[in-house]
């Protein structure tokens, strides 16, 4: 066995000499021509039968060749050598190809890993695959403002566990706010307050400490918590002594049991929850909840998972859940009439339209590619063409067809093998990218993307695909033609013009780049137009935004606010500083609203309109330069005693009073029970929620007046923001070590935020537009040269019959030019759709905006005419007398 | 007259191997050497003789050296090595089996038909 092997593996590294074998032959050769002659032949003769008899002797050779163990390593060497030269011959087009093919590759393999990221990787728990998602459904007749589907309570949860056979188990969770003290000052986490046979359920192992049972956890008289990898790595700075640490929290302290590992978010897909609260430590940190959670049916805040028993099916749990559903509305008819629970996987359940888009995306991706293998296939169809004579001479010399394809395929593969190299380096950059692409929300992403096995796995897939479809394709074609005809350079029997679908294709694809950079150029304009825009404060000014919680009694937390300004406003650097309820465009769209009645109007159950507000300190209009259109600012002697004073807009103005001359006149606010309040300043419009909106009415009240602990502090600077922030956050820990800081940032990074979805759009159609013209070219290019190849000899003739090259160079290009202009008039018409469907992100900027679809026409023709001139120098080039010497 | 290609797979390496048995061989003398034994039946063209040589010496079973012929000429010849032996045993033991199973199909498909 050894011996056997050691022998092949000799002749695997020792090969054969070439000459053994002929010199082996001719000894056979000989001898068998003695044999003849000695039965009495004449030499010539006996030459001639054993000639005849002895046959071809490039079969033997080859058959030998094939019988050494690793042939065919030698065969592909072969081939890859030769398609590398192939490359190395062209290797302008097939870098452009291998380019094309990488862009096309990387894409998809890029989104891949998001959709993968987002949906489609099995959850890091234990058995995911039995894993079904339960929700609360109303029944839509019966459904009002808290929606048709909803979570579950604790109480349902209990009844959930305790009467649904089909379940082996169920958990819940809830996502609450946790203040947790570091050195850095209170820091607001995300906790998931989970019930207390989730860590179980779940079947986490800690990466430190340990994850205690249900029933030890009830017994618990202390409460405790389990923290997030991230949370133990950013805030206890990967300490392993955290185990069994006290951390203080509201009403005493919680010992911290475990650490979970990196990657564990429990059933959460999009957010990463930082700290891990059992339902009865939470409820001995927060016993004002126990009475509450108990009682309150109609409290839905925990999502709820069960895992399927095993032998159970998902319709003996839903007939199971019909039961509960009727039992529970019968026993509490006020919580849960009209209610019943629904089951599904949890691969189906949640975000469904999240899903539906990364499947668009996924598919358009798809057909990216597809686009992109198809016009390199036509494009080596063409290159092809002149390689037609070569292929003749291969079959001539008795390469099989197989052979041939073979050949041919491997010359495409390692095309595709660089085109999937580029892919993954591009689809890394891309996913490195994806993080600083998302909103800044405040709290971690759950979002895990990465190219890992699977990733890998799609784009081996998607170059293997590739490699057909280009590989493929023309080779099939190109070794079609029998080599008599080949050798004859005659084309297939069919007119240079029978290529409708090709033509339909490119001009689709024209049509495509050209609507999608029309849409880039708008989405463009229009952000250009945000920077320009009025929108009744300075947006663009260096600020630092901080929102904060301040603890403590209406008179306490103003002077808090009061030392907090006074301590800003004396730092090196500092223009202004100010603490307002929020700042124009808070998460919740416009905010808080107010209700306002006309003067005369009566006080009812529906009356009066819905006004946005903002409480803001007396520096806040100055601050934030809102200017004042009439009347005065508020002042310090607006206090929480004196009379009741507002400050409106010139909208609410002319909505309620029909004039903006309004300073002076009494505000009505509320809407049964109204109060007065003294108008005394009127402010210019502003944009509040929306970059789109008409103008709103608007409303201030005095801080001093209201009270607000949770506030935003705004510090105005001449210099850097971004440098001022620490220092903000030091300043405030001093005044106020108490206070928690919700979240920080800049003005500037608050204003990306608005503008996010248009900027998004913007790249995405950007990129897809670039992508799309880069692809359009090479189709262009390829159709074209194609055509001009097989036209040679009609060229030829051309000329030859006095037509000038001018002529034939126009008729090139006239042909191409067509197609250039009937996709440009398609994607012109497309784009006008595709602007009307964004006109929210267009902010008043016209789909038929004439600059931009000027100067995305320049760069369309200009771009076709580049890939055009290519094969039109090529046709200018036809020498007439070789041109017909090839007929 | 059956060519070689009509041989059952395999069939020719067995004839190789058999004929090497006897003694050390070039390639012309053991298609001689079978086209006689088996009195002009079977005839072996270099096509299908060369290739079964050197499949038969990658797979370790039988060695070449250059050595001159009997008049005088380089030739190579063809030496079963040990596991050539071992390799001939089995595959006699395997085509008896096969030949007496074919025979018994053979022999009940002629009764049927008598």
């Amino acid at each position: 066995m050894i011996a056997e092997l050691w022998t092949r593996l000799r002749f695997f590294l020792l090969r054969k000499k070439q000459g053994e074998l002929d010199e082996e032959l001719q000894f056979h050769l000989v001898q068998s021509i003695e044999a003849k002659v000695a039965a009495g032949l004449t030499a010539a003769e006996a030459r001639r039968q054993a000639l005849i008899e002895f046959g071809g002797v490039e079969f033997a050779r080859e058959e030998c060749a094939r019988q050494r163990p690793g042939w065919w390593i030698d065969t592909l060497q072969r081939d890859i050598r030769h398609g590398l030269r192939v490359f190395g011959r062209s290797s302008g087009l097939m870098s452009v190809a291998a380019m094309t093919l990488a862009l096309g590759i990387g894409a998809n393999t890029a989104i891949f890993s998001l959709v993968d990221g987002i949906w489609l990787r099995p959850l890091p728990i234990r058995d995911p695959a039995h894993l079904v998602a339960l929700k609360s459904v109303k029944n839509h007749a019966a459904a009002d403002s808290e929606g048709v589907e909803t979570g579950s309570s604790y109480p349902e949860y209990e009844d959930l566990r305790a009467s649904v056979p089909a379940f082996s188990d169920v958990a819940a969770s809830d996502r609450r706010g946790f203040v947790l003290p570091t050195a850095d000052g209170l820091q607001l986490l995300l906790a998931a307050v989970v019930s207390d046979n989730y860590f179980t359920f779940m079947g986490v192992q800690p990466e430190l400490g340990r994850l205690p049972e249900e029933s030890e956890l009830r017994r618990l008289r202390t409460p405790i918590v389990v923290l997030s990898h991230g949370t133990w790595k950013r805030f206890f700075g990967g300490d392993p002594g955290v185990i069994g640490r006290d951390v203080k929290v509201k009403g005493g302290s919680a010992t911290v049991l475990a650490v979970l590992p990196a990657g564990f978010r429990g059933t959460e897909r999009f957010i990463d929850p930082q700290i891990y609260v059992p339902q009865s430590s939470w409820l001995i940190q927060n016993p004002e909840e126990i009475a509450w959670r108990a009682s309150s049916r109609a409290d839905r805040e925990y999502e709820i998972y069960a895992r399927l028993q095993s032998g159970a099916n998902l319709s003996q749990a839903h007939e199971q859940l019909q039961m509960l559903s009727a039992d529970l509305a019968a026993k509490y008819p006020q919580a849960n009439r009209d209610r019943k629970f629904d089951a599904d996987w949890q691969t189906n359940s949640g975000a469904g339209g999240m899903r539906v888009l990364s499947m668009l995306i996924l598919s358009i991706a798809g057909a990216v590619l597809l686009i992109a293998c198809t016009n390199i296939a036509n494009l080596i169809l063409a290159l092809n063409d002149s390689r037609r004579r070569e292929i003749a001479m291969r079959a001539a010399l008795g390469a099989t067809r197989g052979m041939l394809l073979r050949q041919l395929v491997t010359e495409y593969a390692v095309l595709a093998a660089f085109g999937v190299a580029g892919a993954l380096l591009l689809a890394r950059e891309l996913i490195a990218l994806v993080p600083a692409l998302l909103p800044d929300i405040g709290y971690p992403l759950g979002f895990d993307f990465r190219l890992d096995h699977r990733v890998l796995a799609f784009t081996a897939a998607a170059g293997m695909v590739s490699v057909l479809v280009c590989g493929l394709m023309p080779a099939l074609a190109t070794t079609r033609t029998s080599p008599l005809d080949a050798m004859r350079a005659q084309l297939p029997q069919h007119s240079p013009f029978r290529m409708p679908m090709r033509k339909v294709f490119v001009v689709a694809q024209l049509a495509i780049s050209m609507a999608l950079l029309i849409a880039t150029g708008l989405l463009m304009r229009a952000l250009m137009q945000i920077g320009n825009m009025d929108l009744g404060f300075n947006s663009r000014q260096n600020a630092v935004l901080m929102g904060i919680a301040v603890d403590g009694r209406g008179v306490q937390k103003q002077a808090v606010f009061d030392a907090l300004v006074a301590r800003m406003k004396a730092l090196p650097g500092v223009k202004d500083a100010s603490v307002a309820r929020v700042v124009p465009f808070p998460d919740s769209g416009g905010g808080m609203t107010q209700i306002v009645l006309a003067p005369d109007e009566a006080p009812s159950d529906t009356a009066g309109i819905r006004v946005w507000f903002n409480a803001i300190d007396n520096g806040y209009l100055r601050a934030m330069s809102v200017p004042l259109a009439l009347g005065r600012g508020f002042t310090t002697e607006d206090t929480a005693t004196s009379r009741r004073v507002v400050i409106v807009n010139e909208a609410l103005a002319q909505k309620i009073f029909g004039t903006a001359e309004v300073v002076g006149r009494q505000l009505r606010l509320g809407r049964q029970k109204t109060q007065e309040a003294e108008i005394v300043g009127v402010t210019v419009n502003g944009k509040y929620a929306d970059l789109n909106e008409t103008p709103q009415p608007y409303l201030y009240f005095p801080l001093s007046q209201q009270s607000r602990s949770e506030v935003t502090l705004i510090v105005t600077t001449t210099g850097d923001a971004g440098s001022l922030l620490p220092v903000v956050r030091k300043t405030l820990r001093s005044v106020s070590p108490d206070t928690l800081i919700v979240n920080a940032q800049t003005l500037t990074s608050h204003m990306q935020l608005v503008t996010y979805t248009n900027r998004m759009a913007a790249w995405l159609t950007a990129s897809l537009g670039g992508l799309a013209l880069l692809l359009t070219t090479l189709g262009l290019y390829g159709i074209t040269a194609y055509a001009v190849s097989r036209r040679t000899r009609e060229i030829g003739i051309r000329m030859a019959l006095g037509a000038l090259r001018e002529t034939v160079f126009r008729a090139v290009m006239r042909d191409g030019l067509k197609l250039t202009f009937a996709g440009m008039i398609l994607g012109a018409g497309g784009a006008w759709f595709l602007g009307s469907a964004m006109s929210s992100l267009l902010l008043g900027v016209k789909p038929h905006d004439p600059l931009t679809l000027l100067g995305v026409a320049a760069v369309v023709l200009a771009t076709a005419i580049a890939a055009l001139m290519v094969p039109a120098r090529r046709a200018l080039h036809v020498d007439p007398v070789v041109a017909l010497r090839e007929e | 007259m059956p060519t070689p290609t009509d041989l059952l797979q395999g069939t020719l390496d067995l004839l190789i191997l058999q004929t090497l048995a006897l003694e050390p061989m070039h390639g012309w003398g053991v298609a001689q050497r079978i086209q006689q034994v088996s009195k002009d039946v079977l005839q072996i063209g270099q096509g299908s003789l060369y290739p079964a040589l050197y499949r038969l010496e990658y797979k370790g079973w039988i060695r070449s050296e250059w050595g001159s012929s009997e008049n005088n000429r380089r030739a190579k010849f063809y030496r079963l090595t040990a596991a050539g032996r071992k390799q001939l045993g089995a595959e006699l033991a395997s085509w008896d089996r096969l030949s007496a199973a074919i025979a018994l199909v053979l022999g009940q498909t002629a009764e049927a038909q008598s």
